[in-house]
């Protein structure tokens, strides 16, 4: 083949398919008329063309799908979750659900725990006056209160008599 | 079919692995031969496609969409054939720089002699052409693939796919010629 030849290597290619339109391949046929190269390599070209075709035809292959999935899966089961999984709220928001119930409940819990806690505060003394009101009105002094807020725990209540000193 | 892929994917996307499952169905026979003829070995081929599927799934939120889904996994399937190849050979270097004897031919013989001569001799030959020839002579020949969809699946332009093709047959030829001879 002549450098010229290399010109004509898409059509040699694309004739040997079947795949070149008429106006091309009369164009083609000019140069074959004249070119021996050409003439002999389209004919290779169809040889090859052929054999690869019957090729494909013969060739088995085992599907691998089965293997690909189950790894996708394990994958997929390893990790929770895939990126598509991630990318849709609607998962992880239901997902949360379970999460949102545990903090619903705990939260309640400590709310109620500080309402008992609110409760002996406002307990009432002796004179059935609550305390707050008993320190107003001097039943309870400053002093022992103060006393008894550095003196006592945490479980200590606020139920305690007034008289004398102590609550 | 490309619409039917299309709805695949996004299904997909979405995170339907049996959508995914649908696809590989679809694709699975193709790239395996095309694969198997890549790597000229059976088993090899099945784990390079496997390679590529997950290869393809995992990266499936890059898939745009400019070109078919089935030429985005050939594109896919050609990297993971050319990187399995690259550390093949790689391997056998360093095993015959230890002085091992094992056969450097490229392709188990054993798979391909129980086969006719004929396809034998092809394989063989196929086995022999520069990768970037055999590559683009198996998706148009064997594949069936388009010209413009083989470029995009090699990412080269349509006037490289044409040489490639028209070189590596002409080369295919010029081994099977000689392998005649040889007889």
């Amino acid at each position: 083949m002549t450098p010229h030849c290399d010109d004509f290597i898409p059509a040699l290619v694309r004739a040997a398919d079947g795949a070149l339109p008429d106006a091309e391949r009369a164009a083609l046929d000019v140069h074959l008329a004249t070119c021996a190269a050409c003439t002999e390599a389209l004919a290779d070209q169809r040889a090859m063309r052929v054999s690869l075709t019957a090729l494909a035809a013969e060739t088995a292959t085992r599907p691998v799908g089965a293997r690909v999935m189950a790894s996708l899966r394990a994958e997929a089961g390893a990790t929770g979750t895939s990126w598509v999984d991630a990318l849709d709220f609607r998962r992880w928001t239901w997902r949360l659900v379970p999460v949102v119930a545990a903090l619903a409940i705990v939260v309640a819990g400590v709310a109620r725990t500080n309402a008992e806690a609110v409760d002996t505060t406002v307990d009432v003394t002796e004179s059935g006056q609550p305390v707050s009101s008993a320190l107003v009105t001097g039943e309870i002094a400053g002093t022992d209160l103060l006393s008894l807020l550095l003196n006592s725990t945490a479980d200590d209540t606020f139920t305690t008599t007034t008289t004398g000193g102590g609550l | 079919m490309a619409d039917a892929d299309l709805e695949l994917v996004a299904r997909a996307r979405r995170g339907d692995l049996d959508a995914f499952g649908d696809l590989v169905q679809r694709h699975q026979a193709a790239l395996v031969r095309y694969l198997m003829h890549m790597v000229s070995n059976p088993a090899d081929a099945e784990d390079v496609a496997q390679d590529a599927l997950i290869r393809a799934y995992n990266a499936l939120k890059d898939f745009r969409g400019q070109s078919s889904f089935k030429t985005w996994l050939y594109q896919i399937a050609t990297n993971a054939a050319r990187t399995h190849l690259y550390k093949r050979r790689q391997r056998l270097e360093d095993q015959a720089a230890d002085g091992d004897r094992e056969d450097l031919e490229v392709g188990s013989g054993e798979q391909v002699e129980r086969r006719i001569v004929a396809h034998d001799q092809l394989r063989r030959a196929l086995a022999q052409l520069p990768d970037e020839w055999r590559e683009a002579v198996l998706l148009r020949d064997i594949e069936g693939l388009e010209y413009r969809e083989i470029a995009d699946a090699l990412q080269i332009p349509m006037g490289t796919v044409e040489s490639r093709i028209f070189r590596g047959r002409q080369r295919l030829k010029q081994i099977v010629t000689s392998q005649e001879n040889d007889k």
